[in-house]
């Protein structure tokens, strides 16, 4: 890293970080792959324990969890799981009714 | 939402395995041994010790099997019939099971229960694991220690983006999932132990004859009758003879399955609802509890315990009313076995037998004005019990004390949250828990976020049994920036004592639906 030089804050923060472990989570953060993975706001509760800060209507961001993988015990995936989940319904905000449990009742 | 303590809802309405509708060709073990041999061999080879590749290295609840045939079907072509599917259940669940003493401790997860304490063995299992699952999930699995680890590729080749997740990134995760959290839960959760090896040696009680039962449902109140369990084939058949403490009756039936020689899981109806069981047989077949539910909502349910009548010692399971105000007269019944002895108390509580017989007891209770606060002990014969005498509420407990109801519209349904106002009196050594008292019901904003939000006005409402009742899912443009009819709210009960109003307060996070529903979340 001695023969670059930062041009931006991100990549002054990573020459910065003190230790090894800040490192890393300056680095992760490079991944965007919507609000929940930009934002971790949690599925049911926020991280001060009330529903204020969740991504809601959560209608708007769903199939930013459901497309990646981000909250696979709540939201079916359809990277690997579930892939046929969301068939035909293109729109979570018109079509959230018509999306179905994943298991089936017996 | 992380910390140790934590309440889950426990997702969708159906215990998976509870609501079969087998045909009449009776499913032997044996034959679930040869289905296994024809449908999973095709990928998992067989072993030098004459297992089957994973198969073999693993023990699970039936949900637990319910959910590897699912995950087979959904995601790696297997094609069976419902028929074959519960013979397999049952044959692995006989084979590689839990014992009872290992599913003890997270049966709050089986029983479908909405709301419950689910505990972290420590704060890196709570990171790694507890982040998607209740705890329960993993603690009703064991596995060799080899299969622990193959549990750990398996994650991450099934969900990638767990390594982005939050609680991933603060850590090496994956370093420390494979040199280290799967020998934790090895050690944790071994596949050899003896309470199994004990157990599925051991000679399994039918659960055939005749039970005395008593429950509860939370916000309506105890019940109690009579259940008659007849074996029919593979089955069992349950005819309930059952009544509320006001003596309405609950009737209904049950089919059942026995599996791993304890696990009771039952479809039926009762007052013409369509429920489902989940109980456990007691290791030596005297004791069944567990918990009932509503098919179609799995929040809507009851307590259950049956004992059975064979051999039963005298002994009081149930009350209409736990406790009785100074200077007050009451009429209180006593429900259990064997009450045929003469009725007594201990320190002069009046008592006057107004009928009898051996399953219960009526009995007039009369505190006396000058009668100290206290517990006094009423027996029947051999059956003892207590009756709390209370001069005056010094404190209210809501319970739960924090929980969360989800909303519900389209394919999915609401999920409630049932509160109940329990009053407290200081005693000598400490509280005394007097019981369950009628109340009446607020909702107010939790915080100044929620009052802003205006939550109360449209995350549901509370009816005078304590019942919330969450609102419509989706986006609500009446809502500021069109949000979701979520809510932080306090819930208040007030139960007037004499001339003073005494209230108690919980919190209640009204949040959204979830589409993953397994039986085990």
């Amino acid at each position: 890293m001695k023969h670059l030089k930062p041009i931006n804050l991100k990549a002054h923060a990573l020459t910065t970080a003190p230790s090894e472990g800040d490192r890393m989570e300056v680095v992760a953060m490079q991944t965007v792959a919507g609000c929940a993975s930009t934002m971790d706001p949690g599925w049911e509760v926020d991280a001060f324990g009330g529903v204020a800060a969740l991504c809601q209507p959560m209608e708007a961001d769903l199939y930013g969890c459901s497309d990646p993988c981000w909250w696979p015990a709540q939201v079916p995936d359809v990277m690997n799981s579930y892939p046929d989940w969301d068939a035909n319904k293109s729109s979570a905000g018109a079509d959230w009714r018509e999306l179905g449990n994943v298991f089936p009742k017996r | 939402m992380s910390g140790k303590a934590r309440l889950f809802i426990s997702g969708v309405m159906l215990v998976a395995l509870s609501a079969f509708s087998p045909s009449s060709s009776l499913a032997k073990d044996v034959q679930g041994k040869a289905l296994v041999n024809d449908y999973c061999t095709a990928c998992h080879a067989e072993t030098d010790d004459g297992g089957l590749a994973r198969i073999s290295d693993v023990r699970k609840t039936p949900e637990g099997w319910d959910m590897t045939l699912f995950r087979m079907q959904n995601l790696h072509g297997l094609e069976i019939d419902s028929d074959e599917r519960f013979a397999i259940i049952k044959y692995l669940s006989a084979e590689y099971g839990l014992s009872p003493s290992e599913s003890e401790p997270f049966r709050y997860v089986l029983e479908q229960r909405a709301h419950f304490n689910d505990i972290a063995v420590n704060d890196d299992l709570d990171a790694l694991c507890g982040r998607c699952h209740t705890n329960a999930r993993y603690g009703l699995q064991r596995r060799t220690e080899k299969d622990w680890l193959k549990h750990m590729h398996f994650h991450v080749g099934q969900f990638p983006s767990l390594e982005y997740q939050a609680r991933s990134r603060d850590r090496f995760w994956w370093q420390e999932v494979t040199t280290e959290t799967y020998k934790e839960l090895a050690e944790l959760y071994p596949f050899k132990t003896d309470a199994w090896d004990t157990w599925k040696g051991a000679d399994h009680k039918s659960p055939a004859g005749s039970w005395r039962v008593t429950g509860y449902r939370p916000g309506i109140g105890g019940y109690q009758g009579m259940m008659t369990v007849t074996r029919d084939g593979d089955f069992y058949k349950a005819d309930y003879d059952l009544y509320d403490m006001t003596g309405g009756a609950l009737s209904g039936d049950s089919k059942a399955v026995i599996y791993t020689g304890y696990e009771w899981r039952a479809s039926g109806m009762l007052n013409g609802a369509e429920t489902r069981e989940v109980y456990a047989l007691s290791e030596d077949g005297m004791r069944m509890t567990g918990r009932w539910h509503q098919a179609a909502h799995y929040d809507i349910g009851g307590e259950f315990q049956a004992v059975r009548m064979a051999g039963a010692e005298a002994q009081v399971l149930a009350k209409s009313s736990d406790y009785i105000r100074v200077g007050q007269e009451k009429e209180i019944t006593l429900h259990g076995i064997g009450l045929t002895g003469k009725v007594s108390s201990d320190k002069g509580l009046g008592l006057n037998v107004t009928r009898q017989d051996a399953t219960s007891v009526t009995v007039k209770i009369t505190a006396g004005k000058n009668m100290s606060p206290g517990a006094y002990v009423v027996t029947v014969g051999q059956a003892v019990t207590e009756i709390i005498v209370y001069d005056k509420i010094d404190r209210l407990q809501v319970t739960p004390d924090w929980t969360i109801a989800r909303l519900g519209g389209g394919k999915t349904p609401p999920v409630t949250a049932q509160f109940e106002a329990v009053a407290y009196m200081t005693g000598k050594d400490g509280d005394i828990k007097i019981g369950v008292m009628s109340a009446d019901w607020q909702l107010h904003a939790f915080d100044e976020e929620a009052e802003h939000m205006k939550d109360v006005e449209f995350a549901g409402t509370i009816n005078a049994q304590g019942t919330f009742m969450p609102g419509a899912a989706g986006p609500n443009p009446s809502r500021k920036y069109a949000t979701n009819n979520a809510g932080n709210l306090k819930i208040v009960a007030q139960v007037t004592d004499g001339d003073t109003i005494i209230s108690g307060e919980a919190q209640l996070i009204v949040t959204v639906q979830r589409w993953n529903t397994p039986p085990i979340r």
